[in-house]
């Protein structure tokens, strides 16, 4: 490629290095894996970088093949799981299932747990996954029904329909969790023209 | 207004008018039909109450940033897509200009091509047989396979007999002469801190990080006693890497002095550095 499509793609890309961070963490859970899906990611948006759109949303752009990488990972893996199933029904000494060892909340994490960040990012992690990214993408990084719809690929009734139901499940867990969540700030209504210009930021 | 039970989701043609109200994604007409609609049943004013609770809570959750090392190691994963695409175009070149190319080699290599053959032929006359060729030097100079690497030291192989230079050594920075074009001064502090020696020709870049997860990756050696990882990068640059306490360093030629250092030898040379920041003598 040559350097000023690398310029180019650097001054597109890297200011949006820590919304993509932020997302892949929700995503995955470790922060490992979200380095490295964000890695895999933009390699992957610079090799395919001479087949975007000038002038479109590099945002949206980004953020479908952040999307894209993680469910390929995802369904790698569970591949993976399904094979390492089928060879500990093979008959594997007792004991042993094949499956990796489950692992048991630190002492420490048990504190932290208690801290309100760590409340959310917990709730947020035991909602199904289509619903994490929608609510995620809209309440934590302000994107608008039209580039999340262009993220996820489905129509916008959906990405509604996907925040009222993440946001739902969201307030149970964190009513769950024996804090109730911020009271509501009184929030006025975003207006239609900041709407718009936060769509296209 | 049919009352509905809390616990009853509301149509999609509700959800379609609430989402876009809560989230001021409505006009102005839209949304006051949709505040006398609130007005008029509480249990969809309960609805907006927790879906606003919802995005209270995540919009005040503190934003995390992407660790500095994330971004220095993005931008060798683009200079090495860049390299790749590189060697990948260079063969490329084709028709009357590579042709001419070749017949100019073959103009120039002719009198060397027979000088060579006469001198051959002398030698076979008059002097004694030639002992057989050293093996020319190998990219992997070390043998993963013995016990200790450093007792088959190569002919071609550096003085190794002085310390290592420290050069630069900035955290979350990258070092100076790697390529890393799109890291600004700004840097956040990271986790992972870059350095980069000279050491017997070589310049010799280490990245240090938190040893969070068991990397398997490439040949396992062991080097005067202790573990290494030897292995490429996607730019076929020489890599070892080895856990050190808590911290997994990887060191990476960066550059080579080629009057000083054979080809091959860059990873006794990763190696031999290894050793000396192992056991304290490299700083």
């Amino acid at each position: 490629m040559n350097p000023s499509a690398r310029l180019a793609f650097e001054e597109s890309a890297l200011p949006h290095l820590d919304s993509l961070y932020r997302v892949a963490r929700r995503l995955c859970g470790d922060p490992s894996e979200a380095e490295d899906l964000v890695q895999d990611a933009l390699v992957r948006a610079y090799r395919f970088w001479g087949g975007f759109e000038p002038g479109t949303n590099v945002r949206a752009w980004l953020f479908t093949i952040l999307r894209n990488t993680f469910y390929s990972e995802l369904r790698r893996r569970v591949r993976a799981r399904a094979h390492v199933s089928e060879l500990s029904n093979l008959g594997e000494p007792h004991g042993y299932t094949g499956a990796a060892p489950q692992e048991l909340p630190s002492p420490e994490s048990a504190v932290e747990s208690k801290a309100s960040a760590d409340r959310v990012h917990q709730a947020l992690a035991e909602i199904p996954e289509d619903y994490r990214l929608a609510v995620v993408l809209a309440d934590m990084e302000g994107f608008s029904y039209k580039e999340i719809a262009e993220v996820v690929g489905c129509p916008i009734g959906t990405v509604m329909s996907r925040l009222y139901r993440g946001r739902r499940q969201l307030h149970e867990r964190l009513k769950a969790s024996s804090a109730s969540p911020p009271a509501p700030a009184a929030e006025a209504p975003v207006s239609l023209d900041a709407y718009r210009k936060r769509g296209h930021g | 207004m049919t009352q509905r039970s809390h616990q009853e989701a509301p149509s999609d043609s509700l959800v379609a008018l609430l989402q876009p109200y809560i989230d001021g994604e409505l006009d102005e007409a839209m949304s006051a039909a949709a505040l006398a609609r609130l007005d008029a049943d509480p249990e969809l004013r309960l609805i907006v109450e927790e879906q606003r609770a919802a995005r209270s809570a995540l919009r005040a959750a503190p934003r995390e940033s992407a660790p500095a090392g994330l971004r220095a190691r993005l931008l060798l994963d683009l200079d090495a897509v860049d390299h790749e695409r590189a060697v990948v175009a260079a063969p490329t070149r084709s028709g009357w200009p590579r042709a001419r190319a070749l017949l100019r080699g073959a103009v120039v290599m002719m009198p060397a091509a027979a000088a060579a053959a006469l001198l051959f032929v002398a030698l076979r006359a008059g002097a004694p047989a030639l002992e057989a060729d050293a093996p020319a030097p190998s990219l992997a100079a070390v043998d993963p396979a013995t016990d200790d690497a450093a007792d088959r030291a190569s002919p071609v192989l550096p003085p190794l007999d002085g310390a290592p230079r420290v050069l630069g050594a900035a955290p979350g920075a990258a070092p100076t002469g790697v390529t890393l074009v799109g890291l600004g001064d700004a840097a956040a502090p990271s986790e992972v801190e870059a350095i980069e020696y000279e050491l017997g020709g070589g310049r010799i870049l280490e990245l240090r990080r938190p040893a969070l997860r068991a990397s398997r990756e490439g040949d396992e050696i062991r080097y005067r006693g202790d573990l290494y990882q030897l292995r490429r990068d996607p730019r076929g640059r020489a890599v070892v890497v080895f856990i050190d306490g808590v911290v997994e360093r990887t060191l990476v030629v960066a550059a080579l002095d080629p009057r000083q250092i054979a080809p091959g030898s860059e990873q006794r040379l990763l190696l031999e550095l290894g050793h000396r920041l192992r056991h304290g003598s490299a700083r």
